[in-house]
């Protein structure tokens, strides 16, 4: 929650100061990347950012511990049971 | 663990499955997520481009599949032979990749379906809707608009749940769907 908030308060301050059409942000197909790109300005640096946010949704992509049972004997399932 | 000894285990029955929908939402809608902005990405790249409903549905399932995939090669292989038949479905359904796959085959099935079915029991404007903002807010193409609900709905029931959706007899394109709910390999999942 820290991390969070550390991070994601200073780019959305900064956001805040820099966005300058907010219907075109809210319309857009990607919103992130419609901020990013009134930042900074740049088409090509807001595909490479935009690209980047989606890696690291993709990757950040939360995984079920289910492993538990991996390695789990025939008596400890039976206790289970 | 604190709940008195009477309901102890009625409170951990709800709890695992709390703990078991939750997990289902969140990879969910995460790879959901990554396919709204990938072709959130492409309409930005390119304007004259409106992504349709159907080319965020299989950016999801290319997702789903390379996720599946990633965990697939990096595992073991798993061993069958004199293996406890309880003990065997225990470890086939707690590998994450062999759930993944099942959701797909799953969605699989009901997009055959869905397709082979479209003239007779629904609309296929469903599938071919453009997801395109009507309102502010509640309409953008990243927030599920009424329009936009009514197809991911479909589709999810479609995909997800293979839930059969037939039209009423009376024609017109205004009938109404009725749901009916079909079991389908979703158990396995879990």
């Amino acid at each position: 929650m820290l991390i969070g908030l550390f991070t994601g308060l200073p780019i959305m301050i900064a956001a805040m100061f820099t966005t300058t059409d907010y219907t075109k942000v809210m319309n857009a197909g990607f919103p992130a990347v419609e901020l990013i790109f009134q930042a900074t300005g740049n088409r090509s640096l807001t595909m490479f950012l935009g690209g980047l946010l989606i890696l690291v949704m993709a990757c950040t992509s939360p995984h079920p511990p289910f492993r538990m049972y991996r390695h789990i004997n025939h008596s400890q399932l039976t206790s289970l049971l | 663990m604190l709940a008195p000894e009477k309901y102890k285990r009625f409170s951990a029955y709800v709890i695992g499955w709390m703990s078991i929908l939750a997990w289902w939402l969140a990879t969910t809608s995460g790879l959901s997520q990554v396919a709204i902005a990938s072709t959130g990405l492409a309409a930005f790249a390119n304007p004259s481009y409106t992504p349709q409903a159907w080319h965020i549905y299989l950016c999801f399932l290319a997702m789903a599949f390379i996720a599946g995939m990633s965990t697939s090669l990096t595992r073991r292989p798993l061993l069958i032979a004199n293996s406890d038949p309880a003990l065997l479905i225990l470890k086939v359904t707690a590998r994450h990749h062999i759930r993944i796959h099942v959701s797909e085959l799953d969605w699989f099935l009901g997009l055959v379906h869905l397709y082979a079915s479209h003239e007779t029991e629904h609309q296929s404007r469903f599938v071919y809707c453009r997801i395109r903002p009507r309102y502010q807010w509640l309409e953008s193409r990243n927030s599920m608009g009424p329009r936009n609900l009514k197809c991911y709905v479909l589709l999810c029931r479609v995909g997800f749940s293979h839930t059969h959706c037939r039209r009423d007899r009376e024609p017109g394109p205004q009938a109404t769907c009725r749901h009916v709910s079909i079991p389908s390999p979703r158990a396995l999942k879990f």
